[in-house]
């Protein structure tokens, strides 16, 4: 296991580069804005919501019969279904294949579930050349550095950097950074890749009980030419990504990728029943946790999770910090409440990473209740005490305040006054990381409470009687 | 191999909850579009592709020829009956043969309105790698053949057999810096051509 992460500690460098940073935090928010019109555009938008939520959860009641199903259905057509506890069996499996099968290369499309198993170091260390064939895993891979975004993988690099890679990786010429040339370069080098591929393994975005298909969906055709060229295709797929009904598919193709990057669907959408004609085609079905998440009542929904990412390009926190601040997986709110439940203690810092400003649980086109689980999870860490001391004493006391309304107010008159009179040295200290690259406001005179009485009162030609009315006229100016 | 399995179904079965009924959709509130034609052509666009409408597969050659990418001296194969091509699929032994595939004409099943998608199964084709291995590729579809919508594009398709894939415009990436670049690993034009009205 790797060593606990602080967040604000890991956030230090990317927030260090503020060119940088605003050019990330802009560009997931132009991702943000064409998620917007997307579902503007489609007036049964919230239905469809509501609709993939009551499929998720159906699907999670009845989660032994659907994989039974599915295991049959799928097996009728003539794949083989094999099930792994965790992610070293999953690893095993996978390379059982490989091995029975003796292939030595291997073409990736874009897949969480084996990042999330560390497959690709596993093949490596027995022999197995693996390329990651979506362009940004490709650079990233190239680069040794894990993806800061499930959908864009490489969004904390900027051309230059993908043409210094190139330069240094596959030989072309110095400081080329036009994306088009660069976009050029990668589907030369990746052609070569495919054709020589001995077998191919993709994600999964969705698996059909009824029909035993797998669905991929991809832009750049990655993962068809993965699956189509060489003769074995391995689909390996979290339990959670199950769905029923074929035409439940209708709802979620509709949603997925209007909330990843504002497309009205993925340019391929492609269903795999069976091998092809004279290959073999392997689904590996992987639990890795997700049972224990779908035990809880508080976590459950969080397996809806379809990796659209809408929820970390509209996060404010994530936007400015980066995804590699998040030492997980998957980064940004989802990440933040998957990653605990794998390890409290590593990643007790995510859930605090967050404003709880609640857009996540707006965008999320399966309805999971993001902020909720977040603000869960904090006083889930608390109770299994993996709160740094910093945390600890500040949230005591600020409960103890919460409980006191009276000692609430006096403090916080106390407050605005220290506000405007503590020294610099005191907020910009170790104990306190949110002082770091930000600047307190000037403190209000007045408090919310005082000021909104006021306001109220002078919108109000009624008189307003209640007991702070009298405070009205003191605090006038 | 046994194992996992017994592992994941103890699992699962060691906590039960509470039934949901699978929701039926209710089609009065899903959109309409008035003219299914003009959406799709819309959508089609949007997505990088480009729409011609012909009356018939006899006139799609000259519209090909005319286009500034396309030229007969190239490697040309169809699917598309009345629109040969120049290379010939009966020989091939493996799909890395289709490599050398400048262009792919083929025939799409039906439309879909809302996002251009064109729904092609397997056997529209001699092997499902020429979908995405061809540097250009041209889909002829009935006007005719258009839904408004996925829920209806499922209907439609019911139970198929073997693999089928939705093709909404041509290939893309965004993975530099967010430009938009067609033609990332599948192919980097989409002709559509319509033929005919509309139902
Ligand atoms: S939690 Fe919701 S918004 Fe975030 S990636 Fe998953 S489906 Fe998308």
């Amino acid at each position: 296991m790797s060593a606990t992460v602080h967040h604000p500690e890991a956030a230090k460098e990317f927030v260090a580069n503020s060119e940088r940073m605003q050019w990330h935090d802009m560009a997931l928010w132009f991702v943000r804005n064409k998620r917007d019109l997307q579902a503007a555009k489609t007036p049964e938008w919230e239905y469809l919501r509501e609709l993939a939520a009551e499929i998720k959860a159906h699907t999670q009641a009845n989660l032994d019969v659907y994989l039974e199903e599915f295991e049959r259905q799928a097996a009728a057509r003539g794949a083989v279904v094999h099930w792994a506890a965790d992610a070293a069996e999953h690893n095993e499996i996978v390379l059982g294949i490989l091995q029975k099968n003796g292939v030595q290369r291997i073409v990736k499309s874009k897949s969480m579930l084996t990042e999330e198993c560390h497959l690709n170091p596993f093949l490596e260390a027995h022999g197995v050349e693996v390329i990651d064939s979506d362009l940004g895993e490709r650079i990233i891979q190239m680069r040794n550095e894990p993806p800061s975004h499930i959908v864009l993988p490489a969004i904390h690099l900027k051309k230059e950097d993908v043409g210094n890679t190139f330069h240094q990786h596959l030989g072309i010429p110095p400081h080329i950074s036009d994306p088009k040339v660069l976009t050029e370069v990668a589907r030369g080098h990746l052609r070569r890749k495919f054709l020589d591929a001995q077998a191919g393994i993709t994600g999964v975005n969705f698996a059909i009980a009824e029909t035993g298909a797998v669905v991929v969906c991809t832009n750049e055709g990655n993962a068809d030419l993965g699956a189509s060229l060489p003769p074995i295709h391995i689909a390996c797929m979290g339990i959670e990504k199950l769905i029923a009904r074929q035409e439940d598919l209708g709802v979620f193709t509709r949603l997925l990728a209007r909330s990843a990057t504002g497309q009205p669907i993925t340019t391929y959408t492609s269903h795999f029943q069976g091998p092809k004609p004279g290959g073999q085609f392997h689904i590996v079905l992987v639990d890795n946790g997700r049972t224990g998440i779908r035990d809880s009542d508080q976590f459950r929904e969080a397996l809806n999770c379809i990796r659209c990412g809408a929820c970390m390009n509209t996060c404010p926190v994530y936007r400015r910090s980066g995804g590699h601040s998040y030492a997980a997986v998957v980064p940004g709110p989802i990440g933040s409440v998957l990653s605990p439940a794998a390890d409290a203690k590593q990643h007790h810092s995510l859930p605090f990473a967050c404003s709880l400003c609640g857009s996540c649980t707006d965008v999320c086109p399966v309805k999971i209740p993001l902020h909720h689980q977040l603000l869960a999870w904090r006083q889930e860490i608390a109770r299994l005490g993996h709160l740094p001391a910093s945390k600890r004493l500040s949230m005591k006391a600020a409960s103890f305040l919460f409980s006191h309304p009276r000692l609430y107010s006096i403090v916080g008159s106390l407050g605005r006054l220290a506000l405007r009179m503590t020294p610099r040295w005191l907020l910009y200290n170790r104990l306190n990381p949110w002082g770091i690259e930000r600047e307190m406001p000037p403190a209000p005179r007045a408090s919310f409470r005082k000021w909104y009485d006021r306001e109220r009162a002078r919108q109000n030609p009624l008189p307003v009687v209640s007991s702070s009315s009298q405070q009205n006229m003191e605090t006038q100016p | 191999m046994r194992k996992g399995r017994q592992i994941i179904l103890d699992r699962v079965r060691s906590r039960v909850l509470p039934d949901r009924a699978a929701p039926q959709i209710d089609w009065d509130r899903l959109v309409r579009y008035d003219d299914l034609k003009a959406q799709f052509c819309d959508s089609a666009e949007f997505v990088g592709a480009k729409v011609h409408h012909v009356d018939s597969v006899a006139t799609i050659r000259r519209t090909l020829e005319e286009s500034a990418e396309y030229d007969s001296g190239k490697v040309i194969a169809s699917t598309v009956e009345g629109l040969e091509g120049n290379f010939s699929a009966s020989q091939v032994q493996s799909p890395q043969e289709y490599q050398s595939l400048d262009w792919m004409l083929i025939r799409g099943r039906f439309g879909v309105a809302e996002n251009g998608a064109i729904w092609v199964p397997a056997d529209e084709v001699d092997d499902r790698v020429q979908v995405f291995i061809t540097q250009h590729l041209v889909i002829v579809l009935e006007a005719a053949d258009l839904e408004p919508h996925m829920h209806a594009a499922y209907q439609r398709l019911g139970r198929f057999e073997g693999y089928g894939v939705f093709v909404s415009g041509p290939s893309k990436t965004a993975d530099i810096e967010q430009s938009l670049v067609l033609g990332a690993h599948g192919c980097r034009t989409l002709d559509i051509f319509l033929i005919g009205r509309c139902k």
